[in-house]
């Protein structure tokens, strides 16, 4: 079986963020990127896999650049076989389509029967990439899934999703087919010494994104700013001891529930 | 790929259980409002099986004109089916947008929909700016930081809404309805069932003070410091966000949020939560909203209506004794 896992670099999501000097996203320098958190999920649920299907190989594969690197090693750590960086340096994949059109171009002929990505990223959060990826390789799709299992006749999946609510939906999907995981699918491991030595001896190629066809969009990031402190947010200050005796009197003041 | 001149707003309904969704009739709002800025015209849509009580329901409640896509396999949410359908319908009249709501349901299809007719793609978008090209508001990063975005000229727009995004209104007047027969099938995934949340033996809902848990807490030994606090309340209980749920931290009946329960007590204190928009959707409508967090950029303090910048694991103990002291005051 071929797995290909889809791992995004994110910035810390404590980071206190600056607007870059385009105007139109966040101030890259001096942030500390990492794994996309949901994609742990996605790689854990993808070695769980391999350890019981038989020739089962994953290959792990991110599109950035040479920054990213980090993160695609750190999260094949769990058990990924090899890694690919898609590098966007000379014509960056802002958005959505950008990305799953670059990894549609290269996974197209390389008969994955299984693609794995996380629900979406922490930082731009739009959970796009997954569902266009599997409408440009037509393949069948499922997001937010929260539980997997094969069918009984091991040639397709029975997938739940989250709804709203608590709520989940069941379905089967015959593969080759795409998932995007929602955190809770499984608890993802901690990696084995082995693995991030093996990991760290590899070498992950890289190919040019411009080698893969035309990079196409499918929205303008016009303009990022920082959303002003709710200006009906009071920030109360002083010594702990100050500061809660103004938190009891002005909640007694406004809902009397104390 | 379609045109986008079009001057027509497409609203798409989601239904479940043989009830239009309430978030539809926010995303008919918004795509009322949308319209009128604009100068376009908002129509109703609607996937269906049998698709005329569900048509009719939403024309009445939205007061939008509607148009039903019927088909055998639209009776429920199935992705490749509600993909045809719309797809068809996109191609036929050439819409300037597709109006979806940020659901799980609207989630799943919207970007493969605009894959699908190589339309822009803009997704869980919170208001919207008149301009040329118009501009769609969207938080990122946890809500550190907003965007304005666009779609690309001369393609049609599949722009999905957050839920809470707009006011539903009462519409003058029913809509009309028209049945059309749409042409799906559905060889690939197949819709098995759905699973009720198992019961609760928690209801959120009844609570008048909620103290809620975020991954900001540390680990669940620090539990005991939430129960505490909760337990200051005659009618306290402790709630969590997602990421504390799935740590196995606290059970699933805990969570408050878009996937757990929504809730609207008189006070929330929300402790180590960073304030994802997902968990904001489920207590943005608590009466007074308290938050405690280290880091002051926290999302959470632009719904807060008080805010203390503090370690918990400092200032719970110190709140704790004041109230404890009050309580021995009055006795």
């Amino acid at each position: 079986m071929k797995i290909l896992v889809c791992v995004k670099s994110v910035p810390d999501p404590t980071t206190t963020f600056l607007i870059n000097a385009a105007g139109a996203g966040y101030e890259e320098s001096g942030v500390v990127f990492g794994v996309n958190e949901y994609d742990w999920y996605a790689m854990e649920e993808a070695v769980r896999i391999k350890e019981r299907v038989k020739e089962t190989e994953i290959t792990a594969l991110i599109v950035g650049p040479l920054r990213a690197e980090a993160a695609l090693r750190k999260a094949m750590t769990l058990g990924a076989d090899r890694g690919l960086r898609i590098d966007d340096t000379d014509q960056p994949a802002s958005d959505a389509l950008a990305v799953a059109s670059l990894i549609a171009a290269w996974a197209g002929d390389r008969n994955f029967d299984l693609i794995l990505a996380g629900v979406m990223s922490q930082d731009l959060q739009r959970g796009q990439t997954g569902p266009m990826l599997a409408q440009l390789l037509g393949l069948p799709c499922a997001t937010m899934v929260v539980a997997v299992k094969w069918a009984e006749d091991r040639r397709s999946l029975i997938c739940e999703r989250e709804l709203e609510g608590g709520l989940r939906e069941r379905i089967a999907l015959p593969l080759p087919a795409l998932l995007t995981v929602q955190s809770g699918l499984n608890t993802p491991r901690y990696a084995s010494l082995t693995n991030v030595l093996r990991v760290k001896q590899l070498s992950i190629p890289s190919i040019p994104a411009s080698s893969l066809g035309p990079v196409k969009k499918c929205e303008d990031l016009l303009r990022a700013f920082l959303p002003e402190q709710s200006a009906a947010c009071e920030f109360l200050e002083g010594d702990l001891d100050r500061i809660a005796e103004k938190l009891v009197a002005k909640v007694r003041q406004r809902v009397p529930v104390w | 790929m379609v045109g986008g001149s079009g001057g027509e707003i497409l609203v798409v309904a989601e239904h479940h259980a043989g009830q239009v969704k309430p978030v539809s009739l926010e995303l008919a709002a918004f795509g009322r409002a949308l319209a009128q800025a604009t100068g376009k015209t908002a129509t109703g849509v609607i996937l269906a099986y049998p698709a005329r009580p569900l048509a009719e329901s939403f024309a009445q409640a939205s007061g939008l004109p509607v148009l039903a896509l019927e088909n055998e396999n639209l009776s429920c949410y199935n992705a490749e089916a509600h993909l045809q359908a719309l797809a068809g319908l996109a191609r036929e009249r050439k819409p300037a947008l597709i109006l979806i709501a940020h659901t799980a349901t609207g989630w799943d299809f919207a970007p493969r929909l605009a894959a699908a007719l190589g339309a822009s793609c803009c997704t869980g978008i919170t208001g919207f700016k008149i301009g040329d090209p118009i501009r769609f508001l969207r938080g990122i990063c946890g809500g550190k930081i907003m965007t304005e975005v666009a779609p690309i000229a001369d393609t049609v727009a599949v722009v999905t809404m957050m839920p809470g995004a707009a006011k539903p209104k009462a519409p003058a007047g029913a809509g009309s309805v028209e049945i059309i027969h749409a042409e799906v099938n559905t060889a690939g995934t197949r819709t098995l069932g759905y699973q009720e949340a198992p019961p609760r033996s928690l209801d959120l809902a009844k609570a008048e003070v909620i103290v809620a848990a975020g991954r900001g807490i540390g680990g669940p030994e620090h539990l005991g410091l939430i129960r505490e606090l909760a337990a200051c309340f005659d009618r306290g209980a402790v709630g969590a966000s997602r990421p504390v749920c799935d740590a196995g931290w606290l059970p699933l009946e805990h969570q408050v949020g878009m996937t757990g329960q929504t809730v609207a007590p008189r006070l929330y204190l929300a402790c180590g939560i960073s304030g994802a928009i997902q968990h904001c959707m489920g207590m943005s409508r608590a009466e007074l909203i308290v938050a405690i967090n280290t880091d002051p950029g926290a999302a959470i303090f632009n719904v807060a209506h008080l805010g203390i910048v503090q370690d918990l694991h400092r200032f719970l103990p110190a709140l704790i004794a004041k109230l404890r002291e009050r309580k021995q005051k009055k006795l």
